[in-house]
């Protein structure tokens, strides 16, 4: 009998010691609290949208709190932040400026105003900047804010050691290359000291217009050196982390969710203007699925909406006044390698540009989403440029001539053309569209040629080596700067050659224009320079970069920033309201 | 029997190191590399100091001994690149729990339910029942999980409202209803087509008319010993799912916002997160490993004639 009974358990032997495998690998786990909120939850009938955008875990978690305003938001980009660490940053990161604080904002407006610091002074010659810090700035854990801890947030980031991503905009400081290089060893090298407790003084190498615009990204958030040590690659998680901005991590369990709250030792300018108490970020693998239908459901009150989801959204009476486009200072663009067949010749270039029809592009293929191309760099840059733009008009009259000029009528003789992109949706879609158009405006036909986005980078190196046709890329101005647009593409000093224009006349005009210190000139130099390109163009613009959010009614003042969303969540005005009925 | 198990444990090792090895250098083989997602390139300075930090920079050889001995001497599986401050290890005692537990739930559901339907068609073979249980398996075998996922969500959490749309909490939460069951599907149509002929086989055998000869009841005769001898191929298939289940399923855990280590198979290729792709290939060949094993152990308790000696 007990051989029986073994013989029709042996399975399930498997199977139960898997089990108990399975229940002491597990770490910590929060059932109580769950339980309360599946009762919480139970009770709580969506039909009610107030009700139903307070997110019922919390209550449950913290019944105290209960007035507490929270805002949910399904986090963009689709997953978890991969970093809370301003090194390893960039753009789009909405997480950063809700808990670090540069020394200046760059963001809110056109010009740029102090913020941790109290005040910034240019040298005669323009050369040394001293910042005065703002008395009284605390971490997030009640530690005084100090000049030298800013000074060692910038030397980590330039140390090669921290392998940071975006080291080059601390390149302007005395010395910052060379010790990212490795070939200085000694920080009191670099042109960063700080004096006194409140005062940072940063000696540049020459005079540097755009560089200040820079001391307000992300890149120059200060970080606390010391709990890097402590920590090591444990520093961002809650519990660890510490900040000096208006919120601070108090949650993040990994792919699920990450809470901010009101830093309460934070002073700065933003006091009064953070209104949200709580920022519940949702991280979810598929956002660009999940966002909408949790957004019609309630249960987030900020979320962004996939592009293939508009047409719908739009064409509801209940929804389409909370569509919200942003538009970000970036460009959708194709390259072209000015030094290779058939693209060397200025006419094709020109013949390529005027035969697409941009806003069939926008408003077809993409929905809508992005606005039609006018000139190089977007609107919200000075260098901005429609005036006459020659490669930005549709006209496939004139695209013909030119091609047939060139040497290929109705694009007969014209040499194999691969287009190389990154397989991801949108540029899928986009190259598709422009497949169709220069076939039947010109009568030529281009290969596409796919690549994964990983593949995308090796590609682009070797490219410094080797000729190609055309690429898609896509540009941001990480701060509201032309030279973000036109020395970043087109300086022949670049790491990356693309289009291996070398239009001299052009080349020196945005060099004078970069360290031109009126900022009048400096805007009609980047247009001129601007309007080079518009005309030659080397670099095809196709749209301007953009986001659509979804925003409940009841958030207000949730404010649309130029360049970045990073700063919407200090002026938003959560749900507060639907508390106080 | 003992000697038997110590042997094919210490067998393990070699055949890992083969997987390692393949798996290293398929991997760096692969065109592309971490440091570049979709956006402004990273400049190649940049990407120079990312390689000497992470010992990218290294020629392949010398990583691969590097990385092997990290693993051998300190059980480092390293640091994920796209995940700033999180090991591999960090990584799989996060999420592979979850996987983990959902995964031997559905297993269980699969096991028990698909005995059970392949039982209930081979009672009476050709029958409306047995034609039922057919078409559920037949179903079940083709409709991927993730359609089923999806089906479930939009039967329960969008008409019916009885269930949430997605999340996670803990194995007994209503969280976990559709993802359970939306994996068990597959494994269950599996289970319950093996068990069917292979009860029908066994019920054909000559010792089966001996003892209905000798007058045992038939659920008797069907339960102790027709079924038993049927386990066999049922325990091979179900061992080889459960290693598949339990590792998670990208579709199922990204549709439902699961937390679970099955979408790290795909991101860390993607993403050419080196750590990452050895880490979660390892973690799938030791389970594999590890059930194949306990599947032969299992057989010297169904059947008396197989011995390890």
């Amino acid at each position: 009998m007990t051989r029986r009974l073994m013989t029709l358990f042996s399975f399930l032997i498997v199977f139960t010691m898997l089990f108990s495998v399975g229940c002491t690998a597990q770490p910590t786990e929060t059932e109580a609290p769950v339980e309360e909120a599946e009762t919480a939850e139970e009770a709580e009938e969506p039909a009610e949208e107030e009700e139903a955008a307070e997110e019922p875990a919390e209550e449950a978690e913290e019944p105290a709190e209960e007035a507490e305003e929270t805002l949910v938001v399904f986090r963009q980009p689709a997953n978890e932040p991969d970093s809370l660490d301003p090194a390893q940053g960039g753009f789009g990161y909405q997480e950063f400026a809700s808990l670090y604080e540069p020394l200046v904002d760059s963001f809110s407006s056109q010009e740029i105003t102090p913020l941790a610091a109290e005040s910034f002074e240019f040298s005669e010659d323009n050369t040394v900047i001293t910042f005065k810090l703002r008395e009284g700035l605390k971490w997030s854990d009640g530690e005084p804010v100090t000049a030298e801890d800013y000074r060692l947030s910038f030397l980590r980031q330039i140390d090669p050691a921290t392998a940071a991503y975006t080291p080059q905009e601390f390149f302007p400081i005395k010395n910052a290359q060379l010790f990212n290089a490795g070939e200085i060893t000694d920080p009191n090298e670099v042109g960063i000291t700080a004096p006194d407790d409140l005062t940072l003084v940063i000696e540049l190498e020459e005079p540097s217009p755009q560089f200040l615009s820079y001391v307000g990204n992300s890149n120059f958030m200060p970080v606390r050196v010391d709990l890097i040590e402590e920590y090591g690659d444990k520093w961002m998680e809650a519990g660890n982390h510490v900040g000096n901005g208006p919120y601070m991590l108090v949650e993040w369990e990994h792919d699920q969710r990450m809470v901010f709250e009101k830093n309460p030792h934070y002073s700065g300018i933003w006091k009064d203007t953070a209104h949200v108490d709580r920022i519940e970020f949702v991280l979810m693998a598929d956002a660009w699925n999940q966002a909408v239908p949790a957004f019609e459901a309630g249960e987030v009150d900020v979320a962004i909406a996939p592009t293939s989801e508009l047409p719908r959204l739009l064409e509801s009476d209940e929804y389409a006044e909370m569509v919200n486009n942003v538009s970000i200072a970036g460009s959708v663009i194709l390259i072209m390698d000015t030094a290779n067949e058939p693209t060397d010749d200025v006419r094709v270039r020109q013949a390529l540009s005027l035969a697409i029809d941009r806003e069939t592009l926008a408003e077809g293929a993409l929905r809508g989403a992005f606005e039609p191309a006018v000139s190089l760099s977007p609107p919200s840059l000075a260098s901005h440029n429609p005036d006459e733009a020659f490669g930005y008009q549709y006209d496939v009259e004139l695209a013909k001539e030119l091609l047939a000029e060139a040497g290929y009528p109705d694009g007969e003789g014209f040499p194999e053309f691969e287009i190389t992109y990154w397989s991801v949706d949108r540029a899928q879609l986009v190259m598709q569209a422009l497949q169709a158009m220069w076939k039947q405006n010109l009568g030529i036909e281009v290969t596409l040629n796919p690549l994964e986005p990983q593949a995308m980078s090796d590609w682009r190196i070797s490219r410094n080596e080797q000729s190609y046709n055309m690429q898609y890329g896509l540009n941001w101005a990480g701060i509201a700067d032309p030279s973000e647009f036109h020395n970043a593409l087109f300086d022949p000093n670049n790491s990356l050659k693309r289009s291996r224009y070398d239009n001299q006349e052009y080349i020196d005009l945005m060099r004078a224009a970069l360290v031109e210190g009126d900022p009048d000139t400096r805007a009609e130099m980047y247009r001129e320079a601007e309007s080079i390109i518009n005309e030659d163009v080397p670099i095809i613009s196709l749209f301007y970069e953009g986001q659509t959010w979804l925003i409940q009614p009841y958030v207000e003042n949730f404010q649309e920033i130029t360049s970045s969303v990073a700063l919407m969540f200090r002026y938003a005005q959560p749900p507060g309201l639907m508390l106080e009925q | 029997m003992t000697n038997y198990i110590i042997r094919r444990i210490l067998l393990i090792i070699p055949t890992m190191l083969v997987i390692f090895t393949i798996t290293f250098f398929l991997m760096h083989t692969t065109p592309g590399g971490p440091w570049d997602a979709v956006g402004r390139p990273l400049p190649i300075h940049v990407i120079e100091n990312l390689n000497a930090k992470y010992g990218l920079d290294k020629p392949v050889w010398q990583q691969y001994f590097i990385f092997l001995w990290g693993i051998i001497s300190r059980g480092d599986l390293g640091d994920s690149y796209s995940r700033a401050g999180q090991s591999v290890s960090d990584i799989i005692v996060d999420h592979f729990p979850v996987s983990l537990k959902l995964g031997l739930a559905a297993m269980g559901v699969a096991v028990t339910g698909g005995i059970f339907l392949g039982m209930l068609g081979a009672l009476k073979p050709n029958s409306v029942l047995d034609n039922l249980t057919t078409f559920l398996s037949v179903f079940g075998i083709s409709t991927p999980n993730y359609v089923v996922a999806s089906l479930l969500v939009i039967l329960f959490a969008v008409y019916l409202d009885w269930l949430p749309t997605g999340g996670w909490d803990t194995l007994f939460s209503k969280k976990a209803i559709i993802p359970v069951f939306a994996l068990s599907l597959g494994p269950m149509a599996l289970i319950a087509r093996y068990t069917r002929s292979s009860v029908l086989e066994t019920r054909s055998q000559d010792y089966i008319r001996t003892i209905r000869a000798k007058g045992a009841s038939e659920i008797y005769l069907f339960v102790v010993h027709a079924l038993r001898n049927a386990l066999i191929p049922v325990v091979t298939v179900a061992g080889i799912s459960l290693a598949n289940v339990v590792t998670g399923s990208f579709f199922v855990e990204s549709i439902l916002m699961i937390p679970g280590i099955g979408r790290y198979f795909v991101t860390s290729v993607t993403a050419r997160d080196y750590p990452v792709i050895m880490g979660t290939a390892l973690l799938y060949a030791s389970l594999v490993m590890l059930m194949n094993l306990l599947v032969d152990i299992a057989y010297t308790f169904l059947d008396p004639r197989i011995r390890y000696n």
